[in-house]
């Protein structure tokens, strides 16, 4: 085994001897000096220069890397839409649907088609439907005179809705079943105040009315 | 007394200073062992300033710990276990700054090694010049085989002494010096020629 390492080292013998034939480095002159000088103000601090974090910085530098982008990206594309407005100085929310409403903007009711009864006026009586919920259209009338027609999802939550001329009037303003609409700083605070819509009245009762503004209406659609 | 000291050994000295605290052991093995650390440390990581930073280091790890050698082992096997250790913290301290370091400019760009200078050995004639691309050189070797090496050929360190430096078993320190002195080998072969 000692031959076998010893013929290796003769195989190896110029790199041994051009390490051997180096010079010895030796310490500085004031490394004594130095040394018992930490010694003796006992400030043992290592000498490297290495910070709290260097054993850590391994995994710090790479997870702060993607907590910054991850905070940048948040403020870049996700934070975008957030506006923070004093609720108490801001003016009421307007809806967008509300906003098209304008002077050539008018909102139909559709009355609910009238059921066919056949038999006895008792058994009509009866038989009398119950109320459903009403279409609401919107028909805007562009500036070319274009009209369009589209249905408009009601706009606000049926158990919210206030009836504000039944309240003028002193009636209720009981809405459906157990639930009850509050006008906004009426000293109700349940629900928040969303907006006004304004909403025309059944007009299957009283056509005539209505005749002209549909006259006016179709003359604008025939001429489209 | 400090004559009485000197003509001591190394073991001796260590003793004294454990048992009676007494400076001037301690000062003695400073001197004994400040220059053969230092050429081992710079062998080792190849930076001047650095390596005096570390040998202070282990002079200090020395004072302080100086309850935790043993009298079994012999003192310089225990002190080279220390500077060892540090260096080799030293090295793994550069590795992750050249890893996650921006600026590149670290004193790590003296570890290579222009290859020009092995095509061309002439240049290689003067002494300092090639001690220097032997102490490049070496710096190109792996860590591990490094320490092996420059502890067995340049420390001049038995077998044995290098196992219980590095904790390592006989053959392991054999195998390692062994690739260490290869590797360097062919670095070195167009120095030969020279």
């Amino acid at each position: 085994m000692e031959d076998k390492f010893y013929i290796e080292e003769k195989e190896f013998k110029e790199t041994i001897d051009l390490l051997k034939s180096l010079p010895k480095v030796k310490a500085p002159e004031n490394f004594e000096f130095n040394l018992m000088t930490k010694i003796h103000n006992k400030n043992f601090k290592s000498s490297s220069k290495r910070s709290v974090f260097a054993g850590w910085s391994v995994y710090l530098k790479p997870s702060f890397a993607l907590v910054a982008s991850a905070v940048l990206v948040y403020f870049l594309f996700v934070n975008e839409t957030n506006d923070f407005e004093n609720p108490l100085l801001s003016q009421p929310k307007v809806r967008e649907d509300a906003a098209f409403i304008n002077s050539d903007t008018i909102l139909m009711q559709e009355a609910p088609k009238e059921e066919i009864f056949s038999g006895s006026s008792e058994n009509a009586k009866s038989k009398t439907p119950k109320p459903q919920k009403q279409d609401v259209y919107k028909v805007i009338v562009q500036p070319n005179d274009a009209v369009s027609k589209y249905k408009l999802n009601f706009p606000f939550n049926d158990g919210k809705t206030v009836d504000v001329d039944k309240q003028l009037q002193g009636q209720g303003i009981h809405q459906k079943g157990s639930k009850y609409g509050t006008l906004a700083g009426g000293g109700d605070k349940r629900f928040s105040f969303e907006g006004f819509s304004l909403i025309e009245k059944d007009t299957s009762a009283n056509p005539d009315s209505q005749v002209a503004k549909q006259d006016s209406l179709k003359n604008k659609t025939s001429k489209n | 007394m400090e004559k009485k000291l000197f003509s001591l050994t190394d073991e001796q000295l260590i003793k004294e200073f454990q048992d009676n605290n007494t400076l001037q052991a301690y000062e003695i093995l400073v001197k004994r062992f400040k220059d053969p650390l230092m050429n081992f440390v710079f062998r080792f990581v190849g930076d001047r300033d650095a390596c005096t930073d570390i040998v202070q280091d282990t002079m200090i790890k020395f004072y302080l710990n100086k309850d935790s050698y043993q009298s079994f082992a012999k003192f310089s096997t225990w002190i080279y276990t220390i500077a060892g250790n540090l260096a080799k913290n030293e090295l793994k301290r550069r590795k992750r700054r050249v890893i996650f370091s921006l600026s590149n400019d670290d004193d790590d760009r003296t570890f290579q090694i222009e290859d020009r200078a092995f095509i061309a050995p002439d240049r290689a004639a003067d002494n300092e010049i090639k001690n220097r691309f032997v102490q490049k050189a070496l710096l190109r070797v792996k860590p591990i085989y490094r320490e092996v090496v420059v502890l067995r050929d340049v420390e001049g360190f038995s077998y044995e002494e290098i196992s219980d430096i590095t904790a390592l078993s006989i053959g392991t320190v054999k195998s390692r010096i062994n690739r260490g002195r290869t590797q360097l080998q062919k670095l070195l072969k167009n120095i030969y020629s020279n």
